[in-house]
This record gives C-alpha cells, sequence and structure tokens, in this order.
C-alpha cells in the first residue's frame, strides 16, 4: 500500500501533500446543526465484491477471510445460508446471475437489465416519492472493475423496471465530479450586470426544459410507462443541474485540486477481449481506497444517501502481483501469473474460485478473498470510526445506514446451480437500531425474504419479486 | 320511429343522438389517419335533400367529422381532414340514380394516404383524394354522433337503418364485397369463441417450446427422431400429443415427470400448467416453424421505450437543424452510448445521467453562439418584431422545424413567455430568439423521439410526423428535411408508395451512405478495433495502426459492395476484392499490385481477389477475425457466424463444465480442441452446431494473418461443414472461399442481414411477432435485388416502422 487514509478534515482543507481535494461550497458542508440534531436521514447502500466467499469458507467466522471485518463486528450482522437460487438464469453461471440477484433477488432481464429493483432504489423512493432534496445526488453507483460483459456484473442499483439507477462512476475523478463538481455555466463567469442578467435568463430556459420533462413524464403525457419513466428521470437530472448551476454557486477561491487521474486503466481498454488484466497489489487498492474515501466523503457530507459501490466485477480476472501485508505482517505474496503458470484467462485469480475445494487448503483464493474484505473493510471504517461520521445520535453513519454487503455466489464451482447459488454471503448495518448487529446468523432463507424484511424495516411497502409470492418474515435479523 | 326486425324504422322527424361526443372513437381514428363508415339503409324517398342526415358526427350544420347524407337521389359523404373545410367539403357523392328506395349497402373509406372512395352493394361507385392528416379528430370533444337528424335539427332524413358501423381503418375491396355479401344481419350474429388455444400457443407455448425444447429436438439434431419446430400430423399417432387431453399425451407425460429435457433444469411449475393448459385446450399449433431466434428475446408487455437520441444522432440533428458541427464539442462532452443487445441505439439503454443533460445544456448554449440567429429566424418569418402575433407565428414555424412536428398551444405560450422575459429583461429579438432555440434544443421534443404510446394496447398507426421522423432517421441517422416535414404536414406518408418513393429520394442523399457505415460499424462492433491489444510478446509485429487499417478496409469493402457496385447486401460475404493499406496488406501476406507498392502507408489500395483463395468477404478480414482474440477462439469465431450470420440460437454451456480454453500444442490444433469437444457428449450437441462454421478460419491467426501452420508447426486445414440452423442437413465446404461463397447465396444469412438492419432502424431487439413482418420484409427486398437499398425501403415502407406498439391508458 502506498498511501493512508486520507482523514476528512485534510480534504476539506486542501492541505498537506495529498493529491486529492474539493471545492469548498458553503452548501456542501454538512450542515451546520447536524451535529445536534437527533434525527438521522435514512441511507441505504449495496457494497458488492466480485468473487464470493464460498459458504464452508464463512463457517469460520472471522478467523480467517472475514478476519478484515472482525473489528467492525459489533456494527454488522453477518448472515450465513442465504439463498439466491431464484435467480438462476437457465444456463447461465452465477457470474452474471447471482450478480444481478444481489440487492434485487431477482434473476437478469436481458443483458443490460435486472429483474426488479435494488433494495437502495426502493428504499429511496420510499424515503423520497418527489425526488431528493436539492443539491443532492439521487443515487451515486460508482466501483473499480475491468470486465464489462454484462452491466449486472458491476452496476448494483437498479430502478423498479430494472435498468441502471445510474450511470457507473469508474474513475474516481468521474465520482469526484459528479458528486462535487460545479456545473459550468455557459456565461461567464464575473458580477458585472449583464452576466448576472444572461444567468438568470438563462434560468428561466432551464425552467422551461423542466415545464416540458415534466408534462411528457406526468398524467397528460402520450407516452407509455416506461418512457415515462426515462422522462422522469431525465427530469431529475434537469433538476440537479438547476440546482447546481443556480444554487450552488460559492466556491470557495482557495479550493484544492480535483483527484489526481487513475492510474488503472478503465472503460473498454481495460480489458478489452475478458481475457483478464495484470496489475499490482499498489495499484489495485491505491485506486480503491481513493474511491472509497470519495465516496464516504460523500455520504459524510449528505450528498448521497442511496446508491452502490462495487469492489471489482462478478467474475473479475485479474492477474495480481505484490506483497500483501495485513496488520503489520506479510499475508501473502501475489504473483497469479506464475502460481498458476499461465497465461489470459487461465492466469488469473478467477480460476481459484473455480477450483475451489473444500477438503483443501485454498490458499490462494483465501489471500485474495481476505484482501478483498480488508478493502471493504476500509471502506466500512469511513463510515463507523472518522470524527465526521459520528451523527446527532451519537452513532456512526455505518451504524445509522443500511449497508448490504454482498457478492455474487457461494460457491465459485459452476457443476451444482444450487450449490452456487446457496449460502451468498451477506452482512448487513444496523439501520440505526432496525437490525440485529454483532452476530453471526445462520438465517437459511431465500434472499427474497431477507431482503423483503429489511424493506418491511425500514419502512418500504414496495416488495422485491413477483408481487403474488408470499413471503417468510426472517424476524431473526430485526431487533 | 320505431324498431322492426333488428332495423330502425325512422317515419317521422326524430332525433337520435350520443349523450356524450364519442372522444375515444375520434381519437383512435385521428391516430390511424384511416376511417370506414359502413351502413345498410333504405331510404324513404328519393326526394329529401340538404343532405339529410343518415349518419353525422358533427356540432351544427357548418361543422362536422363526417356525415352521410341523401341529396334526392344520390348519396353525400363529408369528411373532415386538415385540407378540407369544418363542413368536410368538398364531399364525396354518388351519381344521381345511384340512391333508390331499396335496402342498400354503403360503405364511404378513406386511407392514411388520402384516397376516399364510396361503394354501394359491394362496388365502388366514386372516389376522390381527401388530402391532410386527421389533426381536426385530435381531441375533438363537441361533436356528438346522431342518426336521422343534424346535431341543430333542420336537416331530417326519413327511411330505414339496419346497420352502422364505424372503423378506424379503411375496409379494403374485398372486405366491403365480404360485408355485402354477409347482409345486414352480420353483424349481429354471436361472435365464435376465441380460439384460446391458439392465442397461448402464439403468447407462450410457442416461447416455451422454442427456449426448452427445440435445442435436442429440432431439424439438425432431431434426438428422439422428433422434430418440434413443426407441428406434425405424427405428433397424435405417436402419442405425444393428444389436443384435449394433456393425460395420454407423452409431451405432457415425460415433462411432467422431469424426464425432459434432459440435462437441463425441469421446466418450472409454471411453465408446466402452461403446456397442460394448451394441451387441454385444444392444442392449436398456428405457426409454419417455430424458429428459436424469433423467441431469443421475451417480448414483454408495457415495454415500449421512447428512444433518445444517440450521440451521432444529436450531432447530425444538430447539424441539419442549425448547420452547426458539434461533432468534436459533443463527443468531449456528451456521455458515450453503451451497447445492448448487440447495438449501441438499443432505446431501453439509452439512458440519460447529469452528464448528459449538463452537456445537452452547454452545447446548446454552443450552437447559440455558433449560429447566425438572424438569419436562422429568418428562414422561418421576415417579420422581427416581438408583438404576440409576429412571435407566435414565428415560433410555431421555428418549433416545427427544431422539434420535427408542430407545437402544441402549451408549448407555443412556453417559448412565448420566454421570449416577454428576454425582452421585459432589456433583451432584443436574436437574444429571445437565441434562448428560446437554446430552451428548444434541450427539450424533450427535440432530445428524443416523442410519439404517441398511448392507445389499446395493440400496433396503430404512426402519426405522419412520427413517420417522418422514423424515415430520417433510419435512412440519414438524422432528423427530417423540409420535404419530408411538408410531406407530413399535407398527410402524404400515408401509403407504401409515398414512402417508398421518400425512401429512393433520401437514398441519393450522401447522408443515406454516412448512416450506413455506422449500421455495419455498430453491428460488428468495429469500435472495438482501437481497443485491441495482443499480446505483444506474441505478436511482437503488431502496430495499433494496423486496427484502424481493419476498420477501414471493411468500411471500403462494405462501400463498394453497397453504393458502387449496389449488390446484394449478402455479397458482403464473398466480394472478391479488398481495400488494405500497404501495411495492412503486410500483415496479410497479401500481395499489391506492383505499381501500388510506394505510397503513403495509410493509403487504401483495391485489390482484386478474383485469384487469391485466401481473402475475399467479410469473414476475412481482420475487424472480424480479431473477435477470436490472441489465440483465434474457434468458439468465438463460430459463434459469430452462427449467431450473427445464421441467426442460431444455442444455450449457455450448462452448470459444471470447465468453459476455459483448452491450450494447443504440438500435435493439437484448434480444430483438434473442437473436435474433441464436439465428441464429448456434454458439449458436442451444441458445440458441434457452431464450432465447424469456424473451422475454415483455422488458417487465420487471432490478427488475421494467413499462415498453413500454427506456432507449434501443426498443418493447419480450413475444410469444414455448415450446419444452418432449422436445416437437417450439414453442407461440407472444402475450402475458406467456399465457405464464403455458401454463406454469400445463402437465404439464412439474407434473413439475419434482413433483422440486424431491421433491429438497427427500430432500436429494439426483434421477436416473434415481428418475424411475419420480417419475412414479408425480406420478400420484397429479394424482388428488388436484396441490396441495402432495398432492404432499407423494404424496412421503412412496412409495419414495422408504420405501426408502433401503443401501452393500454390506465
Amino acid at each position: 500500500m502506498s498511501r493512508s487514509p486520507l482523514p476528512r478534515r485534510t480534504f476539506l482543507r486542501g492541505l498537506g501533500s495529498i493529491g486529492i481535494g474539493l471545492p469548498l461550497l458553503e452548501e456542501m458542508l454538512p450542515r451546520a446543526a447536524a451535529a445536534a440534531e437527533a434525527s438521522v436521514p435514512i441511507r441505504s447502500f449495496n457494497v458488492f465484491f466480485g468473487l464470493g466467499i464460498p459458504a464452508p469458507l464463512q463457517e469460520e467466522g472471522f478467523d480467517d477471510v472475514l478476519e478484515p471485518l472482525g473489528p467492525l463486528k459489533d456494527k454488522l450482522l453477518v448472515m450465513r445460508k442465504v439463498d439466491q437460487v431464484r435467480c438462476d438464469q437457465r444456463g447461465m453461471n452465477a457470474h452474471f446471475d447471482g450478480a444481478s440477484g444481489a440487492f434485487t433477488a431477482t434473476p437478469p432481464s436481458g443483458e443490460a437489465k435486472s429483474g426488479g429493483a435494488s433494495i437502495d432504489q426502493l428504499v429511496r423512493r420510499s424515503c423520497h416519492p418527489e425526488g431528493m432534496p436539492p443539491g443532492m445526488v439521487p443515487t451515486l453507483a460508482a466501483g473499480t472493475f475491468f470486465r464489462r460483459s454484462r452491466v449486472s456484473r458491476y452496476v448494483h442499483s437498479y430502478n423498479p423496471d430494472g435498468t441502471v439507477a445510474a450511470a457507473m462512476q469508474e474513475r474516481p475523478r468521474d465520482l469526484f465530479d459528479r458528486v462535487f463538481g460545479l456545473v459550468a455555466l455557459p456565461t461567464e463567469n464575473g458580477t458585472d450586470p449583464e452576466n448576472e442578467r444572461r444567468q438568470r435568463l438563462r434560468h428561466s430556459v432551464l425552467d422551461a426544459v423542466m415545464e416540458q420533462y415534466h408534462h411528457f413524464s406526468g398524467a397528460h403525457s402520450p407516452l407509455g410507462s416506461a418512457s415515462k419513466a426515462r422522462l422522469s428521470e431525465h427530469l431529475e437530472r434537469v433538476r440537479e443541474l438547476e440546482q447546481r448551476a443556480y444554487r450552488l454557486q460559492k466556491r470557495d477561491p482557495n479550493a484544492p485540486e480535483v483527484p489526481p487521474e487513475s492510474k488503472v486503466l478503465h472503460g473498454g481498454l481495460a480489458d478489452p477481449g475478458g481475457e483478464g488484466i495484470d496489475i499490482t497489489l499498489d495499484e489495485l487498492t491505491e485506486e480503491w481506497r481513493l474511491m472509497a474515501d470519495l465516496y464516504a466523503l460523500a455520504i459524510q457530507m449528505d450528498r448521497v444517501r442511496f446508491g452502490s459501490i462495487t469492489f471489482l466485477a462478478a467474475g473479475e480476472r485479474i492477474r495480481l502481483t505484490g506483497k500483501y501485508e495485513y496488520d503489520g505482517k506479510l499475508r501473502y505474496e501475489f504473483n497469479d501469473r506464475k502460481e498458476r503458470n499461465a497465461s489470459g484467462s487461465k492466469g488469473c485469480s478467477h480460476e481459484y474460485w473455480h477450483q475451489f475445494n473444500p477438503d483443501k487448503e485454498n490458499r490462494q483464493l483465501r489471500a485474495h478473498a481476505h484482501m478483498k474484505m480488508n478493502e471493504v473493510a476500509y471502506f466500512l471504517n469511513r463510515l463507523a470510526s472518522d470524527e465526521a461520521s459520528v451523527e446527532g445520535n451519537g452513532r456512526s453513519i455505518l451504524e445509522n445506514s443500511l449497508l448490504t454487503i454482498s457478492t455474487e455466489s457461494g460457491d465459485g464451482r459452476h457443476s451444482d446451480v444450487k450449490r452456487e447459488l446457496s449460502g451468498v454471503f451477506h452482512a448487513i448495518s444496523g439501520a440505526n437500531g432496525r437490525f440485529q448487529t454483532g452476530k453471526i446468523l445462520d438465517v437459511d432463507a431465500e434472499g427474497i425474504d431477507v431482503y423483503n424484511t429489511m424493506l418491511q424495516a425500514m419502512g418500504v411497502k414496495e416488495r422485491l419479486g413477483p408481487g403474488d409470492r408470499k413471503g417468510r418474515s426472517i424476524d431473526g435479523i430485526r431487533v | 320511429m320505431e324498431w322492426s326486425d333488428g332495423s330502425l324504422v325512422l317515419k317521422k322527424k326524430s332525433e337520435i343522438r350520443s349523450v356524450a361526443p364519442p372522444t375515444r372513437m375520434t381519437q383512435v381514428i385521428a391516430r390511424t389517419g384511416e376511417f370506414t363508415l359502413e351502413a345498410w339503409v333504405r331510404p324513404a324517398n328519393l326526394k329529401q335533400e340538404g343532405p339529410a342526415r343518415m349518419v353525422t358526427l358533427s356540432k351544427n350544420t357548418t361543422d362536422r367529422l363526417f356525415t352521410l347524407g341523401q341529396e334526392k337521389n344520390r348519396y353525400d359523404v363529408r369528411f373532415r381532414s386538415s385540407r378540407t373545410d369544418r363542413n368536410g367539403s368538398p364531399s364525396l357523392g354518388s351519381r344521381e340514380g345511384q340512391l333508390t328506395d331499396s335496402l342498400t349497402h354503403v360503405v364511404y373509406t378513406r386511407e392514411r394516404g388520402g384516397m376516399a372512395r364510396l361503394f354501394l352493394d359491394g362496388r365502388q361507385v366514386a372516389d376522390r383524394e381527401v388530402d391532410g392528416d386527421l389533426g381536426p379528430w385530435d381531441g375533438a370533444d363537441s361533436y356528438r354522433l346522431a342518426l336521422g337528424d343534424e346535431i341543430s335539427g333542420g336537416r331530417p332524413w326519413l327511411g330505414e337503418i339496419h346497420l352502422v358501423a364505424i372503423y378506424s381503418r379503411a375496409l379494403g375491396d374485398g372486405e366491403v364485397a365480404a360485408h355485402f355479401r354477409a347482409g345486414p344481419k352480420a353483424g349481429t350474429k354471436p361472435q365464435a369463441p376465441p380460439d384460446l388455444s391458439g392465442e397461448l400457443f402464439e403468447q407462450k407455448v410457442a416461447s416455451l417450446l422454442a427456449n426448452r425444447c427445440v435445442e435436442c429436438h429440432e431439424p439438425g439434431t432431431r434426438e428422439g427422431d422428433l422434430d418440434l419446430t413443426r407441428y406434425a400430423e405424427s405428433f397424435r399417432e405417436d402419442g405425444l400429443i393428444f389436443p384435449g387431453n394433456s393425460g395420454d399425451s407423452l409431451l405432457w407425460e415425460v415433462v411432467e415427470s422431469d424426464e425432459m429435457p434432459q440435462d437441463r433444469d425441469p421446466l418450472s411449475a409454471e411453465e408446466k400448467a402452461l403446456l397442460k393448459r394448451w394441451i387441454d385446450q385444444g392444442a392449436s399449433w398456428t405457426v409454419a416453424v417455430i424458429d428459436p431466434a424469433n423467441y431469443r428475446h421475451p417480448e414483454k408487455a408495457g415495454s415500449v421505450w421512447v428512444r433518445r437520441l444517440t450521440r451521432i444522432e444529436y450531432v447530425e440533428t444538430v447539424r441539419a437543424t442549425t448547420g452547426v458541427d458539434l461533432s468534436p464539442e459533443a463527443r468531449d462532452l456528451l456521455p458515450e452510448d453503451l451497447r445492448a443487445d448487440g447495438f449501441s441505439n438499443t432505446a431501453y439503454n439509452l439512458n440519460v445521467d447529469l452528464g448528459h443533460v449538463d452537456a445537452y445544456a452547454r452545447l446548446a448554449s454552443l450552437i447559440v453562439e455558433d449560429l447566425d440567429v438572424g438569419k436562422f429566424a429568418g428562414r422561418f418569418s421576415n417579420r422581427r418584431n416581438v408583438n404576440d402575433k409576429d412571435m407566435i407565428a414565428l415560433l410555431k414555424a421555428m418549433g416545427e422545424w427544431v422539434c420535427r412536428g408542430p407545437l402544441t398551444k402549451d408549448e407555443v405560450s412556453l417559448y412565448r413567455g420566454i421570449t416577454t422575459t428576454v425582452v421585459s429583461a432589456g433583451g432584443d429579438f436574436e437574444e429571445a430568439i437565441g434562448f428560446v432555440l437554446e430552451a428548444m434544443l434541450q427539450s424533450p421534443r427535440f432530445l428524443y423521439r416523442i410519439e404517441k404510446q398511448r392507445g389499446d394496447g395493440t400496433r396503430w398507426p404512426v402519426g405522419q410526423y412520427e413517420m417522418a421522423s422514423r424515415l430520417s432517421y433510419a435512412i440519414w441517422g438524422a432528423s427530417p428535411d423540409q420535404e419530408l416535414l411538408g410531406a407530413a404536414r399535407n398527410g402524404k406518408l400515408g401509403n407504401q408508395g409515398q414512402l417508398e418513393a421518400q425512401a429512393r429520394r433520401m437514398l441519393e442523399d450522401p447522408r443515406a451512405i454516412a448512416q450506413s457505415e455506422r449500421f455495419v460499424t455498430d453491428w460488428l462492433h468495429l469500435d472495438r478495433l482501437s481497443q485491441l491489444n495482443p499480446d505483444s510478446e506474441r505478436f511482437p509485429d503488431w502496430r495499433p495502426e494496423l486496427a484502424a487499417d481493419m476498420r477501414q478496409e471493411s468500411l471500403a469493402v462494405f462501400r463498394e459492395v453497397v453504393w458502387e457496385k449496389q449488390w446484394p447486401l449478402a455479397r458482403l460475404l464473398d466480394a472478391p476484392f479488398t481495400h488494405v493499406t500497404p501495411r495492412l496488406a503486410d500483415h496479410y501476406r497479401l500481395a499489391l499490385p506492383p505499381d501500388r507498392k510506394a505510397g503513403a502507408s495509410d493509403e487504401l489500395v483495391r485489390v482484386d481477389l478474383s485469384e487469391e483463395p485466401s481473402r475475399g468477404g467479410l469473414l476475412t478480414q481482420g475487424s472480424v477475425l480479431t473477435i477470436g482474440g490472441d489465440d483465434a477462439s474457434m468458439v468465438t469465431r463460430g459463434l459469430f457466424v452462427f449467431h450473427d450470420l445464421l441467426r442460431g440460437t444455442v444455450n449457455n454451456p450448462p452448470p459444471g463444465l470447465d468453459v476455459s480454453p483448452v491450450p494447443t500444442k504440438a500435435g493439437l490444433t484448434h480444430r483438434g480442441v473442437a473436435v474433441d469437444r464436439i465428441k464429448n457428449g456434454n458439449c458436442g450437441s451444441c458445440h458441434g452446431k457452431f464450432e465447424p462454421l469456424a473451422f475454415g478460419l483455422e488458417k487465420y491467426d487471432g490478427l488475421g494473418s494467413w499462415s498453413e501452420q500454427d506456432r507449434h508447426g501443426n498443418a493447419l486445414r480450413e475444410d469444414g461443414e455448415v450446419s444452418v440452423p432449422g436445416e437437417e442437413e450439414p453442407v461440407s465446404y472444402d475450402t475458406v472461399s467456399e465457405l464464403m461463397t455458401f454463406l454469400a447465396g445463402n437465404d439464412r444469412v439474407v434473413e439475419s442481414l434482413t433483422w440486424k438492419l431491421a433491429q438497427f432502424v427500430v432500436g429494439r431487439p426483434l421477436g416473434a411477432s415481428d418475424a411475419p413482418i420480417l419475412a414479408e420484409i425480406q420478400d420484397r427486398a429479394a424482388e428488388k435485388g436484396g441490396t441495402y437499398q432495398a432492404l432499407l425501403t423494404a424496412i421503412v415502407s412496412s409495419d414495422l416502422v408504420r405501426m408502433a406498439q401503443t401501452e393500454k391508458a390506465d
């Protein structure tokens, strides 16, 4: 690891030799009254990591692969024996359909759509039926991934119609722009009356534009339901633009620079053929932590309350090299290509999941999974331990929010669908006292029932899955 | 007035009218642009005039939507369009003496293209053009339906009315004749119960069989000697399906017991219940052949997606609308459109994010900055006043152009509001129009292809302006020109002939060439080439410029086949020439004509391949060959041919199989690996369908170079066999050129190209309900030579483009 965690205050002040900073907008600062506010906002985030934790390894509790989550165990409920078999898409393996089922509990619907809403989006719509408060990003979908053949491998926030809830931000700088970026108005900056006049006029143009989107997404629209939903999304984005362009105009002249360019390849260039990429541990973790810092900061500053973050796509193929230190000790030295004695996809760590054998040591798989859990824990820690994460009720953001952590499968071997999609690792945070924490629970239930119980506890009326399905409440997870 | 044996007898002046305006009916007719009024009537005498109103939908004696009337001894029909007066004049009438006191079958039809015809007793007696659209019918809420007199009175008619029927389409000659033969009481007979089993089959069972059974029971595989793609009389004899009795049907028995499908997941409880219900209801089989490719994409109700302009459509629309070229700025600012279901213009995947709306706002401002606003406004009006009258006239004309159709009153008011705001803030005419244009360029009417999607859940004809946009985006990838908008305004985009004439005109425009290249680029995903990154140890001679050369090669061959030679589109597969840079020729180990070796290496050189056995056709070009990755995967290449050229379907490998590529070695070629896989019971049934398709490409390495040996020194071959989906026997070939010749002449390839281009045009995956229209398109295109031009013309003049799926209103 080449970098240390970045304290939020450092971000805000833009001090020191760090390579990241923020334009400081008055409206972006945590509300002054927040510290004294007893009520806390409802938030829901989906945390996804590719290539799961085989169910037999989950039985070891926090002793090995889950060790990095150990320090946070009082704030989490780890759920074992969660079954996602209903998400099986015939003839597909869990990389795709299991990942699509994570947080939606429904099988995918086409290569670019999920089968239904994700948890965070139902909570969002329930809490904010009229849209998010001014200045907020409605949904933030972000993450680090390289394999992009199907979107549900890496996107984990979905609208009820199965379309993605927000564009994926895959570079730290994209995320930064999405959350903190100001919209540069086409008119010149300055305070002379002519510019102010033009700004006011342009504002009235935007009002007229919003009026039209309102019409086409409303009751008298000539459009069908899916199209209206699309226009409604557009309207929400225009509102957001309007907020940023005309209401968040006060920029600190000393605002520091935006985050540095990402050092790893993104987009189609990253892994064009899906054959895997060579990457060092430093490159990967530096990217992850930058992303985690920014995402956590967006939450801390109340710019984001719903969304998802992805730590590698489902079925991701990487050939990792580098020394992995944990707790000050060398845990493992990765060199996938060499250890597997193969190039291309055969040389990727992905293969360790296919070859998992509960009767063997699975040394490399354990090291990879441990390292990934360490990064997930890093993100959670930003919401649990930062001073800025303490809220008015004395609890941390992690404790007050619903964070759902899951993955694509409960077993990497494709030879048995039921086994592959059963025992899918799940952990959730307490959501401000709504759910049990400090436990490892064998829930022995379908994911859809677990998710719907979570939604019920969050006060959401809508349910995932078929409307006529008789659900089962998993009361053991609730307080 | 009295009822007599099912007829209404008007003996004295009577008033029979609807209590409320039939708005639903008028809305539907406005939407379809077509109309039929059918009546069986017997006039009481030959003296009535006015015309005396038999059937009318009107407000008073001078304002109507239609009227069937009697003018002494002739019939008279008035019908309202945007080009008639409010009274529906000029009318269409029979000749004098054609109205008698006998019971007569009277039919008036009006087609979308404007042709109106009058039939008496099954025979056409008059016709005339009734131009214009049916705009006046849309939202008409003060017209009521009446029999026997005008709504406001004063035009009474006496006689017998045996039947009145109004249709939202124009009945054809045959239908009119059949209705006449059926007599006046035909409409009163109770309807036969619908064929529930047939409906069930079309909507669900065919898809179930296609996705769960046909994989093994199709002509090529026929496992258990059973072909389930076609209905066979032997089904009953063999005890497979007993219509009406699932208990005795073997099909039900093996499915219920989970004996079938073999080595796949059993049918779910819902699927089983569906199958049982279908058999018990009579097992209707309503399609000639179940083609599994038609069922690849499930068709779901309520999935009608508005189409956002893609990035390139946005750029081209801005250029066509304003003359401003924004391509570099749009590429920088607008997020990329992502691919789904094989294309990047798939409507459901054209999401919108802050990046889009931010870019639209900035780009709108840039456009106005680049534009001479005064000159632009001058295209629509010479008056530069900011008063209501002049400004509203300008906004209407400008709005129709920018928004690709007339503005509503509310929209005009909204834009008028911007101009008054600007003017009241001290702005002038040009500034006001500039801001209006910025607003229009960000409006849904500009950024989306807004169409009326509300209806009754069936397919309805699209409106005239919608048709204009559908034509222009299909053929040019840009907005309609003035001629198209004028045709829409005058209702001249209604019939097939009008559409074909427009298509011919539009295909002469250079924008049609650019759009065709976008199709082939998107279909073959040529943008992928810019991301090629082969293993440098294995391919030390690779240079990134070669990827660009490969792209240029495919586009140049496409241009020559499609536009210069105007050959059938399928000849892309065996075109005996190519266009390569000297660099790419070296890479291919292809000899250039002696006089063309010199010159810049970026210059394309045409090479005749008629004597070159190793090259010729799309599949021998690097742009396609590289899809197999460094290892020249036979699986990927075979699947490309199978899916993209032969419309084959194959399920994903069942769970439990190691799908990692098997490396080659001395003594083991890719073909050897494939043959082993095909022999394997688990893999063979599927891999046998598609891997042999790539055998002919074995001599091309992962980057498309030709060699007789692989890197281990194994000799390579080029023979193989093609199994065309739906056909029983595979066809052998000895050389790659034989394979290309076979593909170029194969109907299934033509069908595949038809489906691909049609999907690109409509922006959604196509399914079983589209299949009959696509078959018709293919036939019509074949009659005209099977060229790209013929195919695109057939598509845009077909019901695939002329009709739109509606969603039932709440």
